[in-house]
């Protein structure tokens, strides 16, 4: 006789009314649940019990306003579960707050700066291919990115497959060992070749750090950041580089010091558009890579000088400002703009007095709006809508854009879409 | 750039601005004055006041939880205080500069209203 499926819990829920089991008590509810959060939590024991004790404070408050704003809950909407849930899964939570207690002392103990994000090898590359492939006219400085990039790294060498079983292996060693795979010697950079081997008493013995990982035919560069990973460093903070004869393992911070170079922005089109230099130094200190700015207590650099911002940052930040600016531009229109700009607006247009929108003229908006991208294939595709209720027709494209919307509406697309009536 | 975590960061540094405030009188806080559309779950909530912690925007202070004296359970509860510090501050007033921009430039695009 087969036994029945057991119905599926959904997450972040607990079993209360189960049969031969008696109903556990809030507070044990309660207690279970950050048991099993603060063990996932990975962190120095006073740091898990101040989570702990904020959360259940948490929990009870929340437990005792549902229970007030509703004291007759059903069992499926039982308050304590309800709290529970609402923390979210229990894995999820305990990475974000892990992520979010760890990141800044490792950057203390580390003596870096800022170094949160993702592989600055993948986005060198990326950020320097969109800056090649935007439609913003080409500055040598901007191919200058891409070539950083394309130097930077030798392609091959970094996705060659790596194997090993290393169990509390010296760093150094397993460093050593990887590159040896692919052919090459080693060196640290002089923080990373520090903090590898550090000596913590005057006169002491060196501490090594060590490493537990098994790796079975992945690329390098991903070998090199689950070893990371391993060794408890944020995403992205150990890079490696291909040097011809030698792998170079530096810290992300050191990198980009060594990467940093002065690049000029050309700041013209947004004071044209009205904008300050000072709106354009706080929309880029603030939206690109915030914690590297001097003024944020960063590292890097940032002088407007007349009408030219001058730059001084690794490749991936010079790319962030340049697409920075060109949003910026995109996002404040001009009359004149060049028609394959990407300037978008939205008008209202009225159609010529005593004439209506009509029905028909909605059926044929994509009569029109094909019109449009023809006469415009290389501008972003334009919307258009009418309300005949108000007697508008909305356009949403660049001057261009918009201004042929109007005259198709004012005399018609020569007969292929009758725009509007008189009334 | 991430929109919804600077946002919650800029409601969270403004309301610790406004006066001492814990993790879950701050939610309640941010969501009575957005009337709903902001909502901090404690899932976003509490990571990100560890990490402004820990970047030393805000301080923090624990007090015991003033219990009913028939609550058992309830004794020994504390409640984790937040504060706006200097850095805090500067980092507050930053975030304000730029979503004032931000709220700028949407404008531009806004039709009038009852157009």
């Amino acid at each position: 006789m087969s036994q029945p499926t057991p119905k599926p819990q959904p997450p972040n829920t607990l079993r209360i009314h189960e049969q031969g089991e008696s109903p556990r008590s809030p507070e044990d509810q309660i207690d279970a649940w950050l048991d099993v959060l603060v063990r996932l939590l990975d962190l120095p024991a006073d740091e898990r019990e101040g989570l702990r004790d904020e959360l259940a404070a948490h929990l009870h408050e929340r437990v005792r306003d549902l229970t007030l704003a509703d004291p007759n809950t059903a069992p499926h909407t039982d308050p304590v579960t309800r709290a529970i849930a609402e923390l979210g899964d229990q894995a999820e939570l305990a990475r974000a707050l892990r992520a979010a207690h760890q990141s800044p002392r490792r950057r203390r103990n580390l003596m870096l700066a800022g170094l949160i994000g993702t592989s600055a090898a993948a986005l060198l590359i990326s950020t320097a291919a969109l800056v090649q492939s935007s439609n913003a006219p080409r500055t040598p400085s901007a191919v200058a990115v891409a070539a950083v990039a394309a130097d930077t790294d030798e392609p091959g060498v970094l996705e060659m497959p790596i194997t090993g079983t290393y169990e509390k292996a010296r760093v150094s060693e397993v460093l050593r060992d990887v590159a040896a795979q692919v052919g090459r010697d080693v060196r640290f950079s002089r923080n990373l070749s520090e903090h590898l081997s550090m000596v913590l008493e005057p006169g002491g013995e060196p501490v090594h750090k060590k490493v537990t990982a098994a790796l079975k035919n992945v690329p390098l560069e991903d070998a090199v950041a689950r070893l990371a990973d391993a060794m408890r460093y944020d995403e992205g903070i150990l890079q490696v580089r291909d040097r011809g004869d030698h792998l170079f393992f530096v810290y992300r911070s050191e990198l980009d010091e060594m990467e940093a170079f002065l690049m000029t922005h050309d700041l013209a089109p947004l004071f044209d558009r009205g904008l300050t230099a000072s709106e354009v130094r706080t929309v880029i200190t603030e939206f690109v890579e915030f914690d590297q700015w001097n003024v944020n207590g960063g590292t890097f650099a940032i002088a407007i000088v007349r009408d030219k911002a001058l730059v001084q940052a690794p490749p991936r930040m010079q790319a962030g400002v340049e697409e920075t600016i060109a949003t910026l531009e995109a996002s404040f229109a001009r009359d004149g703009d060049d028609p394959r700009s990407r300037a978008l607006d939205l008008e209202h247009i009225i159609p010529p007095e005593g004439s209506i929108v009509s029905s028909q003229l909605i059926t044929s908006l994509d009569v029109i709006l094909a019109q449009v991208a023809e006469a415009f294939p290389e501008a972003p595709t334009p919307g258009v809508t009418a309300d005949y209720d108000k007697n508008i027709v909305m356009v949403y494209g660049n001057l261009h854009q918009r201004t042929l919307v109007r005259e198709i509406i004012q005399h018609g697309p020569e007969g292929r879409a009758t725009s509007v009536f008189p009334r | 750039m991430h929109a919804k975590a600077d946002t919650h960061e800029l409601v969270i540094l403004s309301l610790i601005a406004e006066e001492p405030i814990y993790g879950y009188a701050l939610a309640k806080r941010a969501a009575a004055r957005s009337e709903g559309l902001v909502t901090l779950t404690p899932a976003a909530l509490y990571p990100l006041l560890a990490r402004l912690e820990a970047d030393k925007l805000v301080s923090t202070s624990w007090e015991a939880v003033k219990a009913d004296p028939a609550d058992e359970a309830a004794k020994g509860r504390r409640r984790k205080w937040y504060r706006l510090t200097a850095k805090g501050r500067k980092r507050l007033d930053q975030r304000a500069k730029a979503a004032r921009l931000f709220a700028k430039t949407i404008e531009a695009f806004l039709p009038a209203e009852g157009a």
